[in-house]
């Protein structure tokens, strides 16, 4: 089985980020290559700091340079090389055929402006619709994105809402005007467990309903499993594994996912002490030759640190960086 | 060997320009030596308020609180203090907890110069071993909280509650801000320090996979009430509250073959205000089974297994079995 089963709709080739720092040039992003398509959830996981957020901001040209310095082959969305456009057109693709929804929603709603408004402001923006049409348009979104009473809600000021009830705005205000892709960057990770399974819910069956592609950014891996089709696991910025998410939860390939895992709590397995990694992530500014996990790694050996381990298929349609990964392989499944 | 930790039918409440708000609503909880109790429920749900009035850093409006056997509410203002030793707490964000322009050595000094170790030497050597038992350099020691990561932030946290050897440390979301890697490498080191001295925690979290991992028993906690208590095992594989069947089943999994968020049960609604909780059972707005009764019935905690207490009317049946 590929992991590309129909066309991409959003094709990113060898996205690089770096970032001037007094400290000197940093790279956040390296040589990053992904795809998603229509219907499709790409889950981008890793560790804080590991350029997550960085991605997504700069598939859009939303990071400030200087100091971010972006570069790369392409970021390729219906015909259009997005690293190429001019900002004018790219002002068209933001929020109207790409939109972002962030990790705190209230600092993303205008605490002065009623919820409902900010909806129709979108619509303004992006759609055709003025009005009535695009009030009656606003209410049928909150609705869409289940906000009981819907009508009244749309009447009320962003402080009126629950975590749950802001990120679902949030949600509406970013379907607003019918995206192709949805970027969704650590949207539950301020909200409670039953709310984080309610707004994950929401967004798999909208996204199936719509046809949208969504990348969900996440440092959860649990939360990844079960939304996710396919996974990117990241570390220091770089892709390290990418995997169809049974076969990744099924056989981790490169040892961070592995290590990653075991590190996590299970209920189902309950063990005395969890597999720790050892040390901490390394500092961008700073990262060591070759494979940068080699440090915590701890089936490393001298060859891992001479040079930057390829991304290799790992012939499932997946993909791994690490000269190791078909012995640990092995070691994992058997 | 008789609690360490005993609470009786604690009560914390706040006034605030809002209104009254009853964060804990009589709660009874104790604590074994070298016992660990989580304590799960979401935001606002009133865990911190529990710690803190445990510590004394917010003053229960009723109930009891008894530390190795002695009643704070009834000691006098000196004795509380010298009772405050032995319950420390390790706080979810490290930093704020910490004096920034202190350095590593004199955050661990300063409770021991305030307990009366009064020999410098002594003192040394007691910070010496504090940071080599928790995993810090013993070169750390001038360094500022900035200086150090998240993870080494939070392990001095640890060795600053461990200073005075205390019997009960209530560890609140102590690994909540951290990332996988580092939060494995913190409850590993929980787990040796009490396997090393045998002190109690009431470990307060939001995520029940960790405390399932980390406690003996877990309390079940909903808008100030105890709602199910149980050991970890009981707990997960015969939860007996709706509210805690609805933690479990929200839980992420990392099993994609059986466990896809599609095919998830998902309590509906919010958290209720907690300046105005709803009558009879707290749950009842959201809760899938509930009936005539609780809404106007408030359910009692009953033993309905060894060590294994739930709050619902559902268990009425049960507990008339047992009795
Ligand atoms: N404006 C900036 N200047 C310098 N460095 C930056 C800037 N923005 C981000 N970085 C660095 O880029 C790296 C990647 O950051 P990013 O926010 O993408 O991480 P993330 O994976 O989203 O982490 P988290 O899980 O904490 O959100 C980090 O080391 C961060 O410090
Ligand atoms: N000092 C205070 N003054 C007024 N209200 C307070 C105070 N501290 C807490 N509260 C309120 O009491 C309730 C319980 O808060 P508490 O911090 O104990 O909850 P929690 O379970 O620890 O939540 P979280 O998981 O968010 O840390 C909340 O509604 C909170 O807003
Ligand atoms: S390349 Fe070497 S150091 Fe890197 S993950 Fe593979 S085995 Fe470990
Ligand atoms: S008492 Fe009623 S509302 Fe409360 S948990 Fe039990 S069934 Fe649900
Ligand atoms: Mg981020
Ligand atoms: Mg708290």
């Amino acid at each position: 089985m590929t992991a590309h089963a129909s066309p991409a709709v959003l094709d990113v080739a060898d996205l690089t980020v770096r970032f001037r720092t007094p400290t000197g040039l940093l790279t956040a992003v390296d040589q990053l290559s992904f795809s998603v398509s229509a219907g499709e959830t790409l889950a981008i996981v890793g560790e804080s700091g590991c350029g997550k957020s960085v991605t997504a901001m700069a598939l859009l040209r939303l990071l400030r340079s200087p100091p971010a310095e972006i570069g790369g082959r392409h970021v390729l969305f219906e015909g259009q090389d997005l690293l190429r456009l001019r900002e004018r057109a790219l002002r068209n693709i933001r929020g109207n055929r790409i939109a972002m929804i962030f990790q705190d929603p209230l600092s993303a709603l205008n605490p002065v402006l009623t919820v409902g408004d900010q909806i129709i402001e979108t619509l303004k923006r992006h759609t055709g619709l003025r009005g009535a049409a695009a009030h009656r348009r606003a209410v049928e979104l909150l609705d869409l994105v289940r906000i009981p009473e819907p009508a009244r809600r749309a009447s009320d000021y962003p402080h009126r809402f629950s975590g749950g009830m802001r990120q679902r705005a949030m949600i509406a205000i970013a379907l607003a005007a019918s995206p192709a892709v949805l970027i969704a960057d650590e949207p539950t990770t301020a909200l409670d467990v039953t709310v984080q399974a309610q707004i994950l819910k929401l967004l798999n069956s909208l996204q199936r309903e719509l046809g949208m592609a969504l990348i969900l950014i996440s440092h959860d891996l649990g939360v990844v499993a079960e939304t996710a089709d396919r996974v990117l696991v990241m570390y220091a910025g770089r892709k390290v594994e990418e995997r169809s998410v049974l076969d990744l939860f099924a056989g981790p390939l490169h040892p961070y996912t592995r290590a990653l895992m075991r590190a996590r709590p299970r209920p189902e397995e309950l063990r005395e002490f969890l597999d720790e990694i050892p040390g901490i992530v390394p500092s961008l500014a700073d990262l060591p030759p070759g494979c940068a996990f080699a440090p915590r790694c701890s089936v490393a050996y001298e060859a891992c640190s001479a040079t930057r381990p390829a991304l290799l298929p790992s012939g499932d349609g997946g993909a791994v960086a690490c000269i190791r990964a078909p012995l640990a392989a092995g070691g994992v499944v058997a | 060997m008789s609690n360490v930790l005993e609470i009786n039918d604690l009560v914390v409440s706040y006034r605030t320009a809002r209104g009254h708000l009853t964060a804990v609503d009589g709660i009874s909880l104790h604590l074994a030596p070298g016992e660990t109790l989580g304590l799960v429920g979401e935001s606002g749900c009133g865990k911190s308020s529990l710690g803190k009035a445990i510590v004394q850093l917010v003053e229960p409006s009723a109930g009891s609180i008894r530390v190795e056997g002695h009643d704070l509410s009834t000691r006098s203002r000196a004795e509380r203090r010298a009772l405050r030793p032995k319950i420390q707490m390790v706080f979810q964000d490290p930093m704020g907890a910490l004096d920034p322009r202190q350095q590593a050595g004199t955050i661990l000094e300063t409770p021991l110069k305030l307990h009366g170790l009064r020999d410098a030497a002594a003192r040394r050597a007691r910070v010496a071993t504090l940071m080599e038992q928790v995993g810090l350099r013993p070169e750390f020691i001038d360094r500022l909280p900035h200086e150090f990561s998240g993870g080494q932030r939070q392990r001095l946290g640890i060795a600053r509650a461990l200073a005075l050897n205390p019997s009960v440390i209530v560890c609140d979301e102590p690994v909540s801000a951290l990332d996988v890697s580092l939060q494995a490498q913190v409850l590993n080191l929980l787990r040796r320090v009490q396997q090393a001295q045998k002190v109690s925690y009431l470990f307060i979290s939001h995520d029940l996979s960790v405390v399932e991992h980390i406690a003996d028993r877990v309390a079940i906690m909903y808008l100030g009430k105890i709602v199910e208590v149980a050991p970890r095992s009981a707990l997960w594989r015969t939860p007996a509250h709706p509210y805690t069947r609805a933690l479990i089943e929200a839980l992420p999994r990392t099993d994609p073959a059986r466990h896809r968020i599609a095919d998830k049960q998902v309590i509906g609604g919010d958290l209720p205000s907690p300046y105005n909780p709803p009558a009879g059972c707290r749950l009842h707005t959201r809760c899938p089974l509930a009936f005539a009764r609780c809404a106007v019935e408030e359910p009692k905690l009953a033993t309905i297994g060894d060590g294994h207490s739930v709050a619902c009317h559902l268990h009425d049946a049960a507990v008339a079995k047992a009795a």
